[in-house]
């Protein structure tokens, strides 16, 4: 851990550099690192440009109530620490056909278009940033962004009573990408406010850092076929969560039902999806499903196992 | 190119679009006939242009437009190629086009995974040995007589 920053109130930035004689790995803007702290693994956003080799920067919300990773982050790194990080990742890249992007950041949100708009601007892209937030000093890079984007940034701050809208989506130019990062509600309005603008999906472009919350989650059970072991899911647990800890070696990655990585195949049952990767007709045919997220409207699903 | 379109014989209607921008020479107008029935019947906005324009005149109209638009077009093989180059090139996806040749000469086409050369009609075709869905492109071999497909 090279520096860290108190950037606002609840939010910290954390400098990390790697160990002597080598290179951090080279990342594409919107690439996301997953640190193990304590027991946990915790993804974050890279922050820093993609041309700087030296140094990663991410930036960590403080979560209220949080017992685990950002408690961990905020006190009990500090500088001179050593932490062990996975290579990026990247789940959520800028698109190499648009010709401008805007991105809808809120609040913590705003971490991975930090990246994305340093590259664009080594590249000469076209963009344009959208930041909401409660107030200045609560609006992490605040300053960074006036100094070195004054003229694509637009910030909205609740306690003034400014509002970010959809409306900002209306009239823009053929070949708009749109962004947004930030809580559920706001890239649940600003996805379906460009859908109903003709937006097609492949230009509409979301990450999200926590994963939809199922409404009403029951426990259900799962038998592996090829095995024959039957698991019980319990209501407060991921499938995922217990096939890992049965021991079975499944892969994943994003664990929020974006990437794609944990699909497992489904033989038998009716599956409920909360995933936001396979396509409408993939959950329809009710096949496949997302361990990370996904659970069951059934009692039991068989799995291929 | 909107692949699954170009192999039917008809375009498919995409509602909930703000604009629609049509084009069609005289044979390709049939083609489109149906999806400016339904646009009229559901009083949606469009543009109908007959002919394609000089190059600077379709660029200059494809750009303008805004999010939201979806372009249709129906037509000879030389129209459908100029305006799918125009589209891509200010920013259409496939996913906001469907392009429809409706008469000229065939390409013969060199599909660049299993190097089978073949004809093609469109400028979006499926591989009928491998079954690699293929771009044609501009780049000609003399060696091959043939167009080079690369993948989507």
């Amino acid at each position: 851990m090279k520096k860290v920053i108190q950037e606002t109130p609840r939010i910290k930035r954390f400098l990390l550099s790697p160990e002597e004689g080598f290179r951090l790995p080279a990342f594409s803007a919107g690439s996301h690192i997953t640190t193990y702290v304590s027991g946990r693994e915790c993804h974050y956003s890279l922050v820093s440009s993609p041309e700087d080799r030296k140094v990663y920067e991410l930036a960590v919300l403080l979560e209220e109530g949080s017992k685990g990773g950002s408690l961990y982050w905020h006190h009990h790194i500090h500088e001179g620490d050593q932490v062990d990080i996975s290579d990026p990742k990247n789940h959520f890249p800028l698109s190499d056909r648009a010709k401008h992007h805007i991105f809808f950041a809120a609040g913590i949100g705003i971490t991975p278009f930090m990246a994305m708009m340093a590259q664009l601007r080594a590249n000469s892209g076209s963009f344009e940033l959208h930041y909401a937030a409660r107030s200045k000093d609560q609006c992490a890079f605040y300053e960074d962004i006036v100094r070195q984007y004054p003229g694509e940034s637009q910030f909205y701050f609740s306690k003034d009573n400014c509002r970010m809208t959809p409306e900002i989506l209306e009239k823009q130019p053929i070949g708009t990408h749109v962004y947004f990062c930030g809580p559920e509600a706001m890239i649940n309005q600003f996805s379906n406010a460009a859908k109903s603008n003709g937006y097609p999906e492949g230009s509409i472009h979301f990450e999200r850092f926590a994963p939809k919350k199922p409404t009403d989650p029951k426990s259900f059970e799962v038998e592996l076929k090829k095995s024959g072991r039957i698991l019980n899911v319990p209501e407060d647990e991921t499938l995922l969560d217990v096939i890992l800890r049965a021991g079975i070696r499944a892969p994943y990655s994003c664990r929020v039902g974006e990437c794609g990585t944990c699909e497992l195949q489904v033989l038998k049952g009716e599956i409920d999806h909360y995933d936001s990767c396979l396509t409408e007709g993939e959950k329809r045919e009710q096949n496949v499903m997302l361990a990370c997220v996904s659970r069951a409207l059934s009692s039991k699903l068989v799995l291929n196992v | 190119m909107d692949r699954k379109s170009q192999s039917r014989s008809e375009l498919k209607f995409i509602s909930g679009k703000r604009h629609y921008l049509l084009y069609a020479d005289k044979d390709g107008y049939p083609y489109l006939r149906p999806i400016v029935d339904e646009l009229i019947k559901n009083n949606l906005p469009f543009e109908l242009i007959f002919n394609v324009d000089r190059e600077h005149d379709v660029i200059e109209r494809l750009s303008g437009q805004k999010m939201g638009c979806y372009l249709y077009a129906a037509g000879h093989w030389n129209m459908i190629e100029r305006l799918n180059r125009s589209a891509e090139g200010v920013g259409f996806s496939t996913e906001e086009m469907q392009l429809m040749m409706t008469s000229g000469e065939p390409k013969t086409v060199f599909c660049s995974r299993c190097h089978k050369i073949q004809q093609a009609k469109d400028s979006g075709m499926t591989c009928t040995h491998c079954g690699l869905e293929l771009s044609v492109s501009e780049h000609y071999s003399s060696y091959h007589k043939a167009y080079l497909g690369y993948p989507v």
